[in-house]
C-alpha cells in the first residue's frame, strides 16, 4: 500500500521529518550537526533583499516580498512535484532556470522573476502546455476562472507557432467515468498531479494516479471505478484546468456572472466556511472558503454537492389541515391566526422540538415566545445525557481541543464515531496528523475505515472502563501521551448507556490530562449543526419532556425531521404545527406548516461542534412565501400578544449575546468551564423572580 | 317599432328595427342592435356576439346565420366563445423553462 | 540510460563551486584556481601521447569471455586478492585512492568519483547508507556494463564491497536492467559464490566489516538509468525522477543516503586500490585520467567494446580497434561520440577530437558513456537523428512539461524535415524548442533529447534546407 509507503519512508526513517523535501532538507542539515539554530538567511527577490528561514523555498521567499511566481502543479498543502515547471525562476550564478516551488534558498542568492531567461523559460512551458491543450475554452467550464487561461494571458506568448496543428494535430484522450460528482475531459490535462496528491495524501485514498508514460501519460483511476472519497470535489477546485470539473455544475452557468456570498454550511456539525455562488436567484454550485481553523481549504462533498436539494421538496407556502385531513395552502394571514388561536388556546401546554438544521436566532425566538406563554417544554430532537454535570458546563459538550487542535494531538481515542463520514474534514486532521505527527488513534466501536490506520480496540462499552482502570494495555498509550484526545461521537450518547459512557470518559479524561495544562482532552463530535447552539441557550436535550407530557396540546416542529417523535406518542388533540423549509417526516405530520428559509436564504447564526459562533449570509432569497424563521416566530408572537421585544437582526442578535453572554467574545473563556458556569448562572438569576 | 330576430345559444336577444322613421326612415336602412340577455347584467361586451351573427349585424346580408342555407359548416369549426382576457379563464403561455424550486405537494390521505 | 544525465560538463567552474555546499554542506569546490593541491590531487599532465594501452595495464581482463567467469577464474585474474587488506585500510584510503586516481563517474556525467564518495562521509544521523549500482544500461549504443557483467561478474562485486566500505554503506544494491536475463543471472552467480566463500555477508572478507549485495531487476525504462528514477524505482514505485535537492546523498534509497555509480566506476575501483591511484592517472590527461570502456559502433569494419586509455584521439582508436569506418575514412559522414544523448559531430572535428571529457567538450560535444556510433556517408542523418527522437519520446517518464511536450513535438517535426515536409524557417523553430527543452526539466532526459537535434541543426542545416527545398519542387510540380 501507498499509504504505508508514504509514511513508513519519509516519517519512521526520517524521524518525522515533513513530506516536502524543504523539511527533509532541514532535518537533514540540523542532524548533520551543522545548522545550529536556524538563522535567518538573507536572498534578493529582484534585488529586494528579503530575511527568511533556512529551508524556505524561492517560491515561498518570493511570495514574503509580495512577487507571485506562476505555478500550476506546487499547492502549498500538497507535496512539492515540481513538474509543471511553470515557476522556473532565474539564480544569478546557475546556468540554468530553477524551480522555484521545490529549490530552497541559499544564503545570498539573488533571483530574478522578471529576467529575460526567466521570461524566456516561462514562454516555453506555456507553449508545450498549450501544444496538446484543446482550444475549447468557450465550452469548457473552467473557462473564466482557469489558471492555464490566466497564466498564459500573464506570461505566454503573444503568438502561436504550433505549425504542426496542419500535420498531426493535438492529442486526446479518453475521458474516464470517475463517479456522479467530477467530470473529466482529460484532453485538457495538463499531469500537474494535483488531484493525485491530494487523493494519496489528503483523502487517503489511492485510487488515482498515472498510467503511461512520456505523451502518452494519463490521469485516471488505474481501472475504471468510482473515485470513492467522502472529499472527492475538492480535485475541482485543485484542477488548475477544466480536466475535472463539477457533473452537477456543468454548463450551467459561468464564472463572470454569478454572484459569490460568504456563508456557512449546516450539514455537519463542523461548519465549514462555503462561497455560495447563484445567479438569477438559484444557487449554482458551492465552493470552500479558506479558514485554516476550520475546513483549511476543503469541503466535504456533502456539502458541496447537496445544493440541488435546496430546489426539491421545498415548502413555498402556509398550509393548514382541512376538515378532510388534507395539507392545502393558504395563505400567511389564515396560517398565523389559525395558529395564534390554536397556540393561545393551548396556553402552557405548548412544547417545541429543534432539529438538525434550526439557526440560533430561530431557537431563541421559540424559547422566548415559549417561555412567555409559561411552557419550558423546549427539547432538541438529538439527545445528551443530562445525568452528571449534564449540559450546564459548556466544555462537556464542546469539541473543545478545536479542530485545528487535532493536528497536534500524539493519541487519539476515537469513542463510537466515525469521523470520516461525520466529520470528514476533521478525520482529514486526523489523518494529517497520522502521517506528519506520528499520531496513534484508536477506536472502540464499529470497525469501519477511516483512510488511515488505527488500533480496534472493539466495540464494547465496557472497553472504556477497562481502560480508565488500567486493565487495557491501551491505557498507558493513553496515559504516558503528551497530547491525547479523547473524541466521543454524539450517536454514541444517544444510546440507553450513554450517561454511562460520558462518565467513564469524562473519568478518563480526567486521568489522562496530557502534558499541557491548556489541552484538552475530552471532545464531542455532534452530527448536526443546531445542537451546540440550542444546548447553549438551554434547550433540552432529547425529546422525553414532549414525550411524557400527556396534555400537550400544541407541539411546535422547528424543522425536526428525525422521526424522533410520532403522532402516538403525542395527544390525539394535540396540534402540530411544522416550521421548516423542507416537506419532509415533519410536515407529513403537522396540522399547520409555516414555510422557512434554509441557510441560504437567511442571514443566522450557527455554532459548530468547537462552539464556533459563525453567520451565514443571505445568497437568494426565499422561495414563494417562505420567509426567515426567527420573523414568522416574531409575527405569530404578536397576534398571540406576546410580542417578542426584537423587531430587527440586531436586536435579536444582543438577546443572542445575553444569553450566551461571554462565550463568544473568544476562544479561551468559550472553552472555558469557569466561564461557563458564569453564563449559567447568570441565565438562571435571569429566570429568577427575584 | 322593433322586431325580434333571433336568439343565439348564448340567450342575446338580436333585435332589429323595421320603422324607424325620421332621419333614420330616411336612410332607407333598418337599423339592427343587440340587446343582450339579462343574464349578463352590466357584464356584457361586443365579443359575446357569436360570429355568425357578424354578417347580419353589419348590413352584410339580410339572412340570419339560421336562415342562410350557404352558411358553411364543418365539424372542425369551434364554438364561438366570449373573449375570457382579464378573467381566470383567460388564455396563459405555459412555461417551458425548469422550475427553480419544487415544492412539496402533501401526501394525499387514502 | 547508465547516468548519462546531470552532466556537469555544461558548468562552469565557478556554477560547481556554487552548487557544491548544496550538495556538500560546503565542502571544498573542486578545481579552484592555482592554489597547493590538497591530498587527493592528481599528478601534473606530462604525457603527450595517448594509447594503445598495453594489455598488462587492462582492467578487465575477460572482457570477451575468453576465460571463466566464475569465482575461481577471477581469482586466477586477480580479483579479490588482498581485499581484507584493502578494506582494512579504511574508508579515507580509499577514498583518498579514488581521488588520486582521477577517476570520473562513467556512466555519462563524469562526476569524480572520490568526490561524490565523500559525500557520504558525514557523521550518521542513525539512517543506514546505501551504494546503489546503476546497471540499467540503457543509452543505445552503449554495451560496456552488461560486457562487465557477463564475463567479469566479480570485478563488480568486489567493487561493490569496496566502494560500500569507502562510503560507509549497509549494502549495495545493484539496479540491473529488466533485459539483462543472462547478465542479471551471472551476476546473481557472481553474488552467491562470493557469499559462499565468505567475500560477502557478516563480516565480509574476515575484516569485520558486514556488508550485502542484493540484485534488483528492472522493467526496461531507459529512465530507471536516471539515479533518482531508479531509487524510486527500487523502492517500488514508478520510475520517475526526483526533485533535487535533496540528493541521494541526504535522502536516496527508503529515505537513506545513497549513492549511485556506474557498473564501470564501481568496477574499476579494486584495481585503482590495488595498483594505485597513481597507476590509474597516468593514463590519460589530466581531470580525464584512467582506462575507459569504449564501444564503436555502427559503420565500422569491426564493431567491438574495448577498454583502451583515456583521450586517445577519435579516429585512432576507431582505425586500430574497429578496423576503420566502412568504405574508408573518407566515407565518413558523421560521429555520435558518447551515446545517443550527445550531440554528433562531423568527419572535420572527429579527425581532431581526443576520446576524453574535456576533448569532446572542445567539439561542442560530450563523452557521455563513450559510446561511439559511425555513421558513413550512405546514411540518412536526418532519418537517424529522427529516429533517436523517436527514442527519447518514447521513453520520457511524462511527469515534467517540457520533455513530455517538447521530445514529442520534436519527434513530429523531425519525421517531418527527414521527407523536407516543412518551412525552413521550422529549423529556426526546431533549434528554439529544443533550447526550451534543454535544462528546463527535472531530470536530464529531455537534455539527451535536446542535444542530437541541435548537433544536427549545427552542423547539417544545409542538408536539411537541401530536402525542404527539394520537397517544395516535388509539391510544385505535381500541382
Amino acid at each position: 500500500m501507498i499509504v504505508d509507503m508514504l509514511r513508513v519512508t519519509l516519517n519512521k526513517v526520517l524521524n518525522g521529518a515533513k513530506l516536502c523535501p524543504k523539511h527533509i532538507y532541514i532535518a537533514t542539515r540540523a542532524q548533520s550537526g551543522e545548522v545550529k539554530k536556524p538563522e535567518k538567511v538573507e536572498v534578493f527577490i529582484d534585488d529586494k533583499p528579503v530575511h527568511v528561514e533556512p529551508g524556505t523555498t524561492i517560491l515561498q521567499a518570493a511570495a514574503m516580498v509580495g512577487i507571485e511566481i506562476p505555478r500550476f502543479c506546487y499547492h502549498e498543502r500538497l507535496a512539492v512535484a515540481g513538474n509543471c515547471r511553470m515557476c522556473l525562476v532565474e539564480v544569478e550564478k546557475s546556468p540554468k532556470p530553477v524551480a522555484a516551488c521545490a529549490m530552497p534558498v541559499m544564503k545570498g542568492w539573488r533571483i530574478k522573476t522578471d529576467s529575460e531567461l526567466t521570461r524566456r523559460a516561462r514562454e516555453g512551458i506555456m507553449e508545450f502546455l498549450l501544444v496538446n491543450h484543446p482550444l475549447d475554452c468557450p465550452i469548457c467550464d473552467q473557462g473564466g476562472e482557469c489558471d492555464l487561461q490566466d497564466q498564459s494571458m500573464a506570461f505566454g506568448s503573444d503568438r502561436s507557432r504550433f505549425t504542426d496543428i496542419d500535420f498531426s494535430g493535438k492529442r486526446a484522450v479518453e475521458d474516464k467515468d470517475i463517479g456522479p460528482l467530477i467530470k473529466t475531459i482529460m484532453t485538457r490535462c495538463i499531469h500537474c498531479t494535483r488531484c493525485i496528491r491530494f487523493a494519496s495524501e489528503v483523502a487517503g485514498v489511492d485510487d488515482l494516479g498515472t498510467t503511461g508514460r512520456g505523451n502518452d501519460m494519463q490521469v485516471g483511476t488505474y481501472i475504471e471505478k468510482m473515485f470513492l472519497s467522502e472529499l472527492s470535489g475538492n480535485v475541482i477546485d485543485l484542477c488548475p484546468v477544466g480536466a475535472l470539473t463539477s457533473k452537477p455544475y456543468s454548463f450551467t452557468a459561468r464564472p463572470w456572472e454569478i454572484r459569490k456570498v460568504d456563508s456557512i454550511d449546516v450539514l455537519d456539525a463542523i461548519g465549514s466556511n462555503i462561497i455560495v455562488s447563484t445567479r438569477t436567484g438559484e444557487v449554482m454550485r458551492i465552493m470552500p472558503r479558506v479558514n485554516e481553523e476550520i475546513n483549511e481549504e476543503w469541503l466535504s462533498d456533502k456539502s458541496r454537492f447537496s445544493y440541488d436539494g435546496l430546489k426539491r421538496q421545498r415548502l413555498v407556502t402556509p398550509m393548514l389541515r382541512d376538515c378532510n385531513g388534507e395539507l392545502k395552502p393558504v395563505d400567511w394571514e389564515a396560517a398565523l391566526l389559525t395558529v395564534a388561536k390554536v397556540v393561545k388556546n393551548a396556553g402552557p401546554a405548548i412544547g417545541a422540538i429543534a432539529g438538525g438544521l434550526a439557526d440560533a436566532e430561530v431557537l431563541v425566538a421559540v424559547k422566548d415566545l415559549l417561555n412567555k406563554l409559561g411552557s419550558e417544554a423546549l427539547c432538541t430532537e438529538h439527545t445528551f445525557p443530562l445525568d452528571g454535570s449534564g449540559t450546564d458546563l459548556r466544555s462537556s459538550y464542546l469539541l473543545n481541543n478545536k479542530i485545528a487542535g487535532a493536528e497536534e494531538a500524539d493519541v487519539v481515542l476515537l469513542v463510537g464515531t466515525n469521523p470520516r463520514f461525520e466529520a470528514p474534514l476533521l478525520n482529514s486532521r486526523l489523518r494529517k496528523a497520522w502521517i506528519h505527527n506520528e499520531l496513534e488513534v484508536a477506536s472502540i466501536g464499529p470497525k469501519i475505515d477511516l483512510r488511515y490506520e488505527y488500533q480496534h480496540l472493539g466495540n464494547d462499552p465496557a472497553l472504556l472502563q477497562q481502560i480508565l482502570c488500567g486493565q487495557h494495555e491501551f491505557s498507558k498509550k493513553l496515559i504516558s501521551a503528551k497530547k491525547p484526545l479523547i473524541i466521543v461521537g454524539s450517536e454514541t450518547l444517544e444510546r440507553s448507556d450513554g450517561a454511562g459512557v460520558l462518565g467513564t470518559v469524562q473519568a478518563l479524561a480526567a486521568t489522562c490530562t496530557g502534558a499541557n495544562k491548556d489541552w484538552k482532552v475530552l471532545n464531542i463530535l455532534h452530527k448536526v449543526a443546531s445542537q451546540v447552539a440550542a444546548l447553549d441557550i438551554g434547550y433540552i436535550p432529547g425529546v422525553d419532556k414532549i414525550r411524557d407530557n400527556s396534555n400537550l396540546k400544541v407541539l411546535l416542529l422547528i424543522g425536526a425531521d428525525e422521526c424522533s417523535i410520532e403522532k402516538s406518542d403525542l395527544p390525539a388533540d394535540c396540534f402540530i404545527i411544522y416550521q421548516g423549509h423542507h416537506g419532509d417526516y415533519g410536515a407529513s405530520i403537522a396540522d399547520a406548516i409555516l414555510p422557512g428559509a434554509a441557510y441560504t436564504e437567511k442571514q443566522a447564526t450557527y455554532v459548530n461542534t468547537e462552539g464556533r459562533a459563525q453567520e451565514t449570509l443571505v445568497a437568494v432569497t426565499p422561495p414563494g412565501r417562505a420567509r426567515e424563521d426567527w420573523k414568522i416566530i416574531r409575527a405569530l408572537s404578536e397576534i398571540v400578544e406576546a410580542k417578542l421585544p426584537y423587531d430587527n437582526l440586531n436586536e435579536i442578535h444582543v438577546r443572542i449575546k445575553e444569553l450566551q453572554d461571554f462565550y463568544m467574545t473568544d476562544a479561551i473563556s468559550r472553552a472555558s468551564p469557569t466561564m461557563a458556569k458564569c453564563v449559567q448562572a447568570v441565565l438562571k438569576q435571569k429566570q429568577s423572580k427575584y | 317599432m322593433a322586431s325580434y330576430f333571433g336568439i343565439d345559444r348564448f340567450f342575446t336577444f338580436l333585435k332589429t328595427v323595421k320603422d324607424a322613421g325620421g332621419i333614420k326612415g330616411a336612410l332607407y336602412k333598418l337599423y339592427r342592435w343587440i340587446e343582450y340577455a339579462p343574464y349578463y347584467g352590466l357584464e356584457y361586451d361586443a365579443s359575446q356576439v357569436p360570429a355568425e351573427w357578424y354578417g347580419w349585424l353589419h348590413y352584410k346580408t339580410d339572412l340570419t346565420p339560421d336562415k342562410d342555407p350557404s352558411r358553411p359548416c364543418y365539424k372542425w369549426m369551434l364554438e364561438h366563445t366570449e373573449n375570457l382576457s382579464g378573467t381566470p379563464g383567460q388564455f396563459m403561455p405555459y412555461s417551458t423553462t425548469r422550475p427553480k424550486i419544487e415544492p412539496w405537494i402533501p401526501p394525499k390521505k387514502c | 540510460m547508465a547516468g548519462t544525465l546531470v552532466r556537469i560538463t555544461n558548468l562552469t567552474k565557478n556554477q560547481i563551486g556554487a552548487f557544491a555546499p548544496v550538495i556538500n554542506n560546503g565542502h571544498v569546490a573542486f578545481y579552484s584556481g592555482p592554489a597547493a593541491p590538497p591530498p587527493g590531487t592528481p599528478p601534473a599532465q606530462t604525457k603527450t601521447k595517448f594509447g594503445p594501452l598495453a594489455d598488462e595495464d587492462r582492467i578487465f581482463t575477460n572482457l570477451y569471455g575468453r576465460h571463466d567467469w566464475r569465482l575461481k577464474g577471477a581469482m586466477q585474474r586477480g580479483d579479490w586478492y588482498k581485499t581484507k587488506e584493502i578494506l582494512l585500510k579504511g574508508s579515507d584510503w580509499i577514498i583518498n585512492e579514488a581521488k588520486v586516481s582521477g577517476l570520473r563517474g562513467r556512466g555519462g556525467a563524469g562526476f569524480p568519483t572520490g568526490m561524490k564518495w565523500s559525500f557520504m562521509n558525514k557523521p550518521s544521523d542513525g539512517r543506514p547508507k546505501y551504494l546503489v549500482v546503476n546497471a540499467d544500461e540503457g543509452e543505445p549504443g552503449t554495451c560496456k556494463d552488461r560486457e562487465i557483467m557477463r564475463h567479469d561478474p566479480h570485478k563488480l562485486v568486489e567493487g561493490c564491497l569496496i566502494a560500500g566500505r569507502a562510503i560507509g554503506a549497509k549494502a549495495a544494491y545493484i539496479y540491473i536492467r529488466g533485459e539483462f536475463y543472462n547478465e542479471a543471472s551471472n551476476m546473481q552467480v557472481a553474488i552467491a559464490e562470493a557469499y559462499q566463500a565468505g567475500f560477502l555477508g557478516k563480516n565480509a572478507c574476515g575484516s569485520g566489516y558486514d556488508f550485502d549485495v542484493f540484485m534488483h531487476r528492472g522493467a526496461g525504462a531507459y529512465i530507471c538509468g536516471e539515479e533518482t528514477a531508479l531509487i524510486e524505482s527500487i523502492e517500488g514505485k514508478q520510475g520517475k525522477p526526483r526533485l533535487k535537492p535533496p540528493f541521494p546523498a541526504d535522502v536516496g534509497v527508503f529515505g537513506c543516503p545513497t549513492t549511485v555509480n556506474n557498473v564501470e566506476t564501481i568496477a574499476v575501483a579494486p584495481t585503482i586500490c590495488r595498483r594505485s591511484g597513481a597507476w590509474f592517472a597516468s593514463f590519460g590527461r589530466t581531470r580525464n585520467s584512467g582506462t575507459k570502456l569504449f564501444n564503436i559502433s555502427g559503420h565500422v569494419n569491426r564493431p567491438c567494446t574495448v577498454e583502451e586509455e583515456m583521450s586517445i584521439p577519435l579516429k585512432e582508436l576507431i582505425e586500430i580497434h574497429a578496423g576503420g569506418v566502412t568504405g574508408g575514412w573518407d566515407n565518413l559522414l558523421a560521429i555520435i561520440p558518447g551515446g545517443s544523448s550527445t550531440p554528433l559531430i562531423p568527419k572535420k572535428s572527429c579527425e581532431e577530437a581526443l576520446m576524453d571529457f574535456d576533448g569532446l567538450v572542445a567539439v561542442q560535444t560530450s563523452l557521455g558513456t563513450a559510446a561511439i556510433i559511425v555513421m558513413n556517408k550512405q546514411t540518412d542523418i536526418v532519418k537517424a537523428i529522427a529516429r533517436l527522437i523517436m527514442f527519447y519520446k518514447h521513453e520520457s517518464c511524462g511527469q515534467c512539461t517540457p520533455c513530455r511536450e517538447g521530445v514529442n513535438w520534436m519527434n513530429k517535426m523531425m519525421y517531418r524535415f527527414v521527407d523536407g515536409n516543412a518551412k525552413i524557417e521550422e529549423i529556426d523553430m526546431l533549434w528554439e524548442i529544443s533550447k526550451q527543452i534543454e535544462g528546463h526539466s527535472i531530470c536530464a532526459l529531455a537534455d539527451g533529447a535536446a542535444w542530437p537535434v541541435q548537433g544536427l541543426i549545427r552542423h547539417f542545416r544545409p542538408e536539411l534546407e537541401e530536402r525542404m527545398c527539394k520537397f517544395q519542387e516535388k509539391q510544385r510540380a505535381s500541382c
